[in-house]
């Protein structure tokens, strides 16, 4: 049995609101798109913006080169004094990042504007 | 350019490897990729030494000691040869063993009879990656299809260290890294010092406590005084753990693959320059459909609470 597995697809938008960086995911992330989200990550941190929230409600895949890339900026953000937050996302990814113990590293919640207090709070 | 004049660590390291994969998947291959490429290059001799233990013996003596380094190679080529004529199991013992010396010392990595041997098996053996690698996602799906929930529970175990003796534990580990790694600098053996940190690497870095910025620093000392150790540790631990999945997935062990790719996933963060990168993202894919085609991301939870 084999599964037919097509090229994965993944959007990044990046906004700036009251000191936080809110950068939405739309699609997979996987080997073929980490890159480009750890890119994203890497700029927003070189740029002094340590307070992040990733808006996950339209991330439908999340592998452990994604949770790997999410682990490296978690290192250098709280070695920066900045904060993580992972919002909205759906139970399949949700799911996959328990798993893959991660929601014991980085607090998920249910909204954007959970996420977004979670990060400003000192 | 280096590479043609010696047969590199991570070379010798993956060519061990695919050997023994290769013992994993029966005689006719075995004979294929191993013994038929070594007897079409005139490796094959029809004297059998009986005292083949006594050989490996001597030439571990002798590696011990510089004055005879350069005897180990065309020692290590005349056992290869004898073990043609005595078993499959004997001929893949010695190749590992010669391929082992390479990996220790530079003066046996680029000989002549190192340098003929790798290129004697290197193209071989990655037609045998090739071939199977199809074979593996075939495997590995049925194996996670067939796989009950409580061996998948097992698979997404983390390191425990849920009480206080268990991270003591943790912290004498990397005291006694440490430790071990300053004397294996003294006497220079940059072999060792990548074994110990790529072990201790693969066993700890999954973990909440897990001692990264120590790590980086040992890293980073050992790669000042020997350029290039930072590389080869990486792809030293991205062989370990690709054959540790390739492994699990011949055997149908899903536990250890699974904990493989959770393990390659943390280490190696996204990095999309690690080897073997796609190849493990295509199969923990695989994996994470089965499981939601099976409804078992319930129950995977569960056994964490």
């Amino acid at each position: 049995m084999r599964l037919l597995i097509g090229e994965a697809v993944l959007q990044i938008t990046e906004k700036i609101s009251d000191g936080v960086c809110i950068i939405t995911l739309s699609g997979d992330i996987d080997a073929h798109t980490s890159a480009s989200f750890k890119e994203a990550i890497d700029k927003n941190i070189a740029s002094g913006n340590i307070r992040i929230v990733f808006d996950f409600s339209a991330l439908n895949y999340i592998s452990s080169a994604g949770i790997g890339v999410l682990n490296a900026a978690l290192h250098t953000v709280k070695g920066k004094g900045g904060k993580m937050s992972i919002a909205c996302a759906s139970k399949t990814v949700y799911d996959t990042l328990d798993v893959m113990y991660f929601t014991k590293k980085i607090a998920v919640k249910n909204d954007l504007a959970s996420s977004i207090k979670e990060v400003t709070a000192s | 350019m280096q590479n043609k004049l010696k047969v590199p660590v991570i070379q010798a390291q993956e060519l061990i490897k695919d050997i023994r994969l290769l013992a994993m998947c029966g005689k006719i291959l075995f004979r294929k990729y191993l013994y038929n490429p070594l007897f079409e290059a005139g490796w094959y001799t029809e004297q059998t030494d009986r005292n083949r233990r006594k050989l490996v013996e001597r030439i571990k003596r002798e590696s011990e000691d510089p004055a005879f380094l350069h005897t180990i190679a065309p020692r290590c080529k005349k056992l290869i040869c004898s073990s043609m004529n005595e078993s499959l199991a004997a001929i893949g013992e010695s190749s590992i063993f010669f391929l082992e010396r390479m990996q220790l010392h530079s003066a046996v990595s680029s000989s002549s009879e190192a340098i003929e041997f790798a290129d004697i098996l290197t193209s071989p053996l990655n037609e045998f990656n090739k071939e199977n690698s199809e074979k593996n996602e075939d495997l590995f799906t049925e194996a996670v299809h067939d796989a009950d929930v409580e061996e998948l529970k097992t698979a997404f175990e983390p390191v425990k260290l849920a009480n206080d003796s268990e991270k003591i534990k943790l912290s004498t580990e990397i005291r006694r890294l440490y430790e071990n790694i300053r004397i294996a600098s003294q006497y220079h053996n940059i072999p060792k010092c990548r074994r110990l940190l790529s072990s201790y690497i693969i066993r700890y870095s999954d973990d909440g406590d897990y001692a990264r910025d120590d790590v980086e620093k040992l890293i980073t000392a050992l790669n000042s005084r020997s350029p290039g150790f930072e590389d080869e540790l990486k792809n030293n631990i991205a062989i370990d753990l690709y054959y540790r999945i390739k492994q699990g997935v011949l055997k149908g062990n899903i536990p250890t693959t699974v904990t493989a790719i959770r393990k390659y996933g943390y280490i190696f963060e996204g990095n999309s320059e690690t080897r073997y990168f796609f190849e493990i993202d295509r199969l923990e894919r695989i994996l994470y459909k089965m499981i939601s085609e099976k409804g078992l991301w319930d129950d995977l939870k569960n056994k964490k609470k």
